[in-house]
């Protein structure tokens, strides 16, 4: 949404307006916010219609806010309608109709977007009569096998009543093809077809195929011309009677979950659990039928509502990929899914896109794009990088991959400048501070679980164990101590646990969780005579509690002060005392006080005269730390 | 009570103890019981009962120090100084920083022991318990009082000069007491206010200076700059008490009750706790024989005695104080707080008995680590984190037949809601030294996630074995439901061979 000052200065005499984009610019998911955007402009339209008119640019505004929303949200039915009632009130018919051909183009599977354009169409005389038919034809292969498709159905039927006649084969072909499909209104259908069947051979009814194979059945060795009229009409009421209980058999199926979803419009509202259920059965039994269209046609249903989650996008394109040859159409509709629909943290609509590439398409230059993207859009995350890595390995094999992973860091810190061929070079383009140690952690993991050379992966893991690349990654230090874990390599696991607890730059919450599965680890794989009361044992459990006070917490501290000497952290404690932040260097002190355990019944002499520290000072102004920083 | 009669016993006492013997944890239907038993008309039987229902309610709730001072009231009243003075003696005992204990103690003790030197020991034995307390003025009126009345002027001159040194509620009046004390001194009670090497090097006087010269202006001068160089005192002790004073301030409820406290206030408590250990870590305080470092010491001892009577029921400051002990490298006396807490958070305890179980093992005492566990199991037979105690302490015992021992529990949970729970102990026997492939094989109908978890991470991680590995995965995604599935298939991406689409 296009903020600029520009268009504040455009908004100047409608600070309401201003105000909802602004809101809007903050949070865009909010449909309320755009109800009231919308209503606003409705309102303008209702009120200050010429104002609108004569300004060009407010209207090119609006327009740009609507277009933002529904290119963002396509499958807004309300807010396309809404627009396009606005953008007739201003622009006139044109202007609508444009707009109505941009809603069917994004939001093909609507049913009403469908009816509304084809009705201004018809009703303006907008188009020629075969332009209108095919306009039709698109719209019935888009939504015709919808199960309420029924008013695009008769628009299209009264049309070509009306244009075609009855009695036109036109007609009755329309007739002829919704009788198929399992529609809710399917009863009414077959009773126009059966009104009008006598005006028509059995040859138009009857596919010439369909036809051969029925008089072979039922007058075998006869041609048609030999029969006589009853038993022509015996074959075709035959014939329909099939069709009929074979629609009525598939929409009693279908009613059974058509009744119950409950949610099937897109709004920016969370799917609940149980209506993502309802829909899964649904194509479940679908699929289970095994009608291609009539499966196709379910999913781009279910897509509109859940649309946002990737659940139904990676079912169908399973499904696809199983079933289906036209690599195009699942590539689109990949790229539909990841680039408009599926949020950037659902990551596996993504790689399943990128296996699709790898695996069936064999098209790595792609497969890399997509893997390299998610790494770029992820830039603090393992993940990406793991599932590169792991492609890699398919693909270049183990030795070569961990070989080149090692090359790469040489030339990300510099020690070499190699050149990088592109599965590397590109690689090397996306990472950064976070993310480099994860390449340590994977060529680790390549040697480990992959080679199965324990030695080699501990040796990588061992030569950047004091690198700064690593000094802050919790990837390498948890990977790390996991691999040594899993070794049962006590000594190394104290190693690794005491270049953490000291100089380890990760969050406190990390290294405690190491210290604390290390504490468990002695307590498992030692003897009682390992396990003595020693300092260190008592101080990993100190660190851990949650109920240990700070100044218990003598690793922290150590972490805290520059030469990992407790001391400096100490002394500031004990400034900060009572008020962190806040530092009181000069406390008044008692330096002589009586011992308090002594008996005052046993006490012979006076008690010595009171000597102090700083009282002089007991008055002097405390010192804000966030004070010093602005000074 | 068993020479008392059923028969004999009142009838809502009865059926209030019968309720109570299921229901322990009722706090108000206590109190009901001994108030009806104090309603009954005196004689044998009633002061039978009014015992039972004070000794069990004290058993049940021990910090409930108004309960032991009543107690103790009723049996004074009834004649029986001795019992009194017994129950008084177990109150302070169970509650030693019990200011309302203890000040009802002395009350008693000043009205019925009549010579000094046994009266005078229960006096300090409180001023060393409770002494710290920021309301000691409490004690300290009545040690002064009680120290008046026997005529203890030296005793009395040496209490207020250390009362002063206190950071107490009602500081300034102790202070102005002790320049009442140097303007009222005399050539006698000079002596109990400065000493001999304090005249000498301080003031080049020796007390033969000081004979005959009362009026005189030595005399005079002397304690002019006395009161000026105890006005110091008077600063560094208000300091104190200023910083004190927003976490008492704080605290709402200083007694112990059944319901719960605000968060508010346990994080006072938390906060105060953790000022007066900060005390303690100037570098003055490294020797700990030092009267400093005692003193200190023994005001984090107040205060974790106080708070802990409010905040008996929470865990988290019965570990505070245990790892404060911990962090002293003070083993036995850590262990001693966690079995008190234990006794008081009847519950939630579990915490603190793995703690004990940890600091058992630590102190090599292996069989009582595993008496602790024991204990534990059998209040929750079922808690998964008891188990893996278990099997750690019978593992350090060298237990050989650890699996056994898992294998026995499995059983005993097959069916039950537990079950899930438990199969997290095949994940965690991956941990040991244990040849694990002949038990884990056992167990290949299970569907739980943590079950094949287990044996994937024992093929692929622990004991590496590609093909077994592939094996297993092909298994466990049969058994597996679909959730689960897709965490393993994740967990095993490009690990093991599987069709993508």
């Amino acid at each position: 949404m296009d903020l600029s000052q520009d268009t504040d200065d455009l908004l100047a005499n409608f600070p309401q307006w201003a105000a909802l984009r602004h809101a809007l610019a903050e949070n865009n998911k909010d449909p309320q916010l755009w109800g009231e955007l919308v209503s606003y402009v409705e309102g303008l339209v209702a009120t200050q219609l010429n104002t609108l008119k004569t300004n060009p640019q407010l209207c090119e505004l609006l327009a740009d806010d609507f277009r933002s929303l529904l290119a963002r949200f396509p499958y807004l039915t309300e807010f396309w309608k809404r627009f396009v009632a606005i953008e007739y009130s201003i622009e006139g018919l044109e202007g609508s109709v444009a707009i109505l051909e941009e809603a069917v183009a994004s939001f093909p599977s609507s049913c009403e977007l469908w009816v509304d354009y084809l009705n201004v169409v018809i009703s303006n005389n907008l188009k020629d009569e075969p332009q209108v038919r095919d306009l039709f034809k698109r719209a019935v292969a888009h939504v015709g096998r919808q199960f309420l498709s029924h008013p695009v159905w008769d628009l299209y039927l009264d049309w070509e009543s009306k244009h075609a006649g009855v009695t036109a084969l036109e007609y009755v072909q329309i007739l002829l093809q919704v009788v198929q499909y399992p529609l809710h209104q399917y009863a009414r259908y077959f009773e126009s077809l059966y009104e009008i069947t006598s005006n028509f051979t059995i040859e138009d009814l009857i596919p010439a195929e369909k036809l051969h194979s029925l008089m072979e059945s039922s007058y075998p060795g006869k041609q048609l011309q030999d029969l006589d009229a009853d038993q022509v009409k015996d074959l075709s009421d035959s014939y329909f009677n099939e069709i009929f209980t074979s629609c009525y058999t598939r929409v009693t199926e279908r009613w059974e979950y058509e009744s119950q979803l409950t949610k099937q419009n897109f709004d920016l509202l969370p799917v609940s659990d149980d209506d993502m259920a309802r829909w899964i059965k649904y194509l479940d039994f679908e699929e289970s039928k095994g009608d291609v269209e009539q499966i196709k046609s379910l999913y781009e249903r279910a897509l509109v509502p859940t649309c946002s989650y990737e659940t139904i996008w990676l079912k169908y394109l399973r499904y696809l990929i199983r079933n289906s040859q036209d690599t195009e159409y699942i590539v689109s509709l990949f790229n539909k899914g990841c680039d408009v629909f599926v949020s950037a943290d659902q990551p596996t609509i993504r790689y399943m896109y990128a296996k699709f590439y790898e695996l069936k398409l064999e098209h790595h230059e792609k497969a890399r794009q997509i893997y390299i993207s998610m790494i770029a859009a992820h830039p603090t995350e393992t993940h990406p990088i793991a599932r590169y890595v792991q492609y890699l390995c398919g693909r270049l094999g183990n030795e070569h991959t961990c070989r080149q992973l090692l090359r790469l860091l040489d030339v990300y810190t510099e020690k070499t400048t190699d050149e990088l061929d592109a599965d590397f070079g590109e690689l090397r383009s996306v990472l950064n501070m976070w993310n480099a140690a994860n390449l340590v952690v994977e060529a680790a993991r390549i040697q480990w679980v992959r080679r199965k050379d324990v030695r080699a992966a501990r040796d990588v893991l061992f030569a950047y164990i004091k690198t700064e690349l690593v000094r802050c990654s919790v990837a390498f230090w948890t990977f790390f101590f996991k691999f040594e874990l899993a070794q049962k390599n006590t000594k190394n696991l104290a190693n690794i646990v005491n270049h953490v607890k000291y100089y380890g730059q990760l969050p406190t919450t990390c290294i405690n969780q190491l210290l604390d599965e290390y504490r468990e680890h002695l307590f498992r794989t030692g003897s009682l005579e390992q396990l003595q009361p020693n300092r260190e044992l008592v101080r990993l459990i100190l660190e851990t509690d949650i109920e240990s006070s700070t100044h218990m917490k003598h690793f922290l501290k150590a972490r805290l002060s520059a030469n990992r000497d407790e001391d400096p952290v100490n002394k500031r404690l004990i400034k900060e005392n009572g008020h962190p932040g806040v530092v009181s260097e000069y406390r008044p002190r008692l330096v002589n006080p009586i011992d308090f355990d002594a008996s005052i019944l046993a006490q012979r002499d006076a008690a010595q005269m009171p000597r102090f520290t700083n009282v002089e000072r007991a008055t002097m102004p405390l010192k804000y730390l966030q004070m010093d920083e602005t000074n | 009570m068993s020479d008392l009669n059923v028969d004999d016993l009142p009838k809502d006492w009865l059926e209030l103890s019968r309720y109570l013997h299921n229901n322990a944890h009722d706090f108000s239907a206590w109190e009901q019981l001994v108030s009806a038993a104090l309603k009954l008309r005196h004689d044998a039987v009633s002061s039978r009962l009014v015992a039972i229902s004070y000794e069990n309610l004290l058993v049940n709730f021990p910090y409930c120090e108004q309960y032991w001072c009543n107690y103790a009231e009723y049996l004074f009243h009834t004649g029986r100084t001795d019992e009194a003075r017994e129950i008084y003696e177990r109150g302070v005992e169970v509650v030693p920083k019990s200011m309302v204990i203890w000040t009802k103690y002395l009350d008693f003790v000043v009205e019925t022991v009549h010579q000094y030197d046994p009266a005078v020991a229960v006096f300090e034995r409180a001023r060393k318990e409770v002494g710290l307390h920021f309301y000691a003025h409490l004690l300290y009126d009545r040690y002064l009082q009680f120290l008046k009345a026997h005529r203890r002027v030296k005793e009395y001159h040496y209490l207020v000069r250390r009362v002063i040194e206190v950071p107490l509620y009602h500081y300034s009046k102790y202070i102005k007491q002790f320049f009442k004390l140097i303007e009222n001194a005399d050539l006698d009670t000079i002596k109990y206010l400065v000493t001999k090497e304090d005249l000498k090097t301080v003031y080049k006087l020796s007390w033969p200076d000081l004979i005959g010269r009362k009026d005189d202006r030595v005399f005079t001068d002397l304690k002019k700059d006395m009161r000026k160089r105890y006005m110091d005192i008077y600063i560094t002790t208000q300091y104190h008490v200023f910083q004190l004073w927003p976490f008492e301030e704080a605290v709402t409820r200083p007694y112990f009750a059944p319901d719960e406290l605000e968060r508010r206030e346990l994080h006072n408590w938390n906060r105060y706790l953790e000022y007066c250990e900060t005390l303690s870590l100037k570098s003055s305080h490294k020797d700990s024989d030092s009267a400093i470092t005692k003193n200190t010491r023994k005001l984090i001892d107040t205060v974790y005695g106080r708070c802990l009577i409010a905040t008996a029921y929470y865990p988290f400051f019965w570990i505070k104080y245990s790892n404060y002990y911990l962090n002293l490298n003070q083993l036995d006396r850590a262990k001693k707080i966690l079995v008190t807490g234990i006794y008081h958070c009847a519950t939630e305890n579990v915490k603190l008995r793995l703690r004990l179980a940890d600091l058992e093992v630590l102190t090599r005492n292996l069989s009582a680590a595993k008496a602790v566990v024991v204990d534990l199991l059998q209040i929750y037979p079922n808690s998964v984190q008891a188990w893996l105690k278990l099997l750690q302490l019978e593992h350090l015992g060298k237990n050989k037949d650890l699996l056994q021992l898992v294998e026995a529990k499995l059983d005993e949970v097959a069916g039950t809601e537990h079950e899930p729970g438990f199969d997290y102990l095949f994940l965690e026997l991956l941990s040991y030294n244990l040849e694990l492939e002949p038990f884990l094989l056992k167990y290949q109908h299970k569907s739980s996630y943590l079950f094949w978890k287990a044996c994937i991470d024992y093929y692929y991680l622990h004991s590496p074995d590609a093909t077994k590995l592939q094996h297993t995965y092909r298994l466990a995604l049969e058994k597996l439901g679909d959730a689960d599935r897709a965490r393993l298939e994740g967990y095993l991406d490009g690990v093991v061979e599987k069709e993508y689409f």
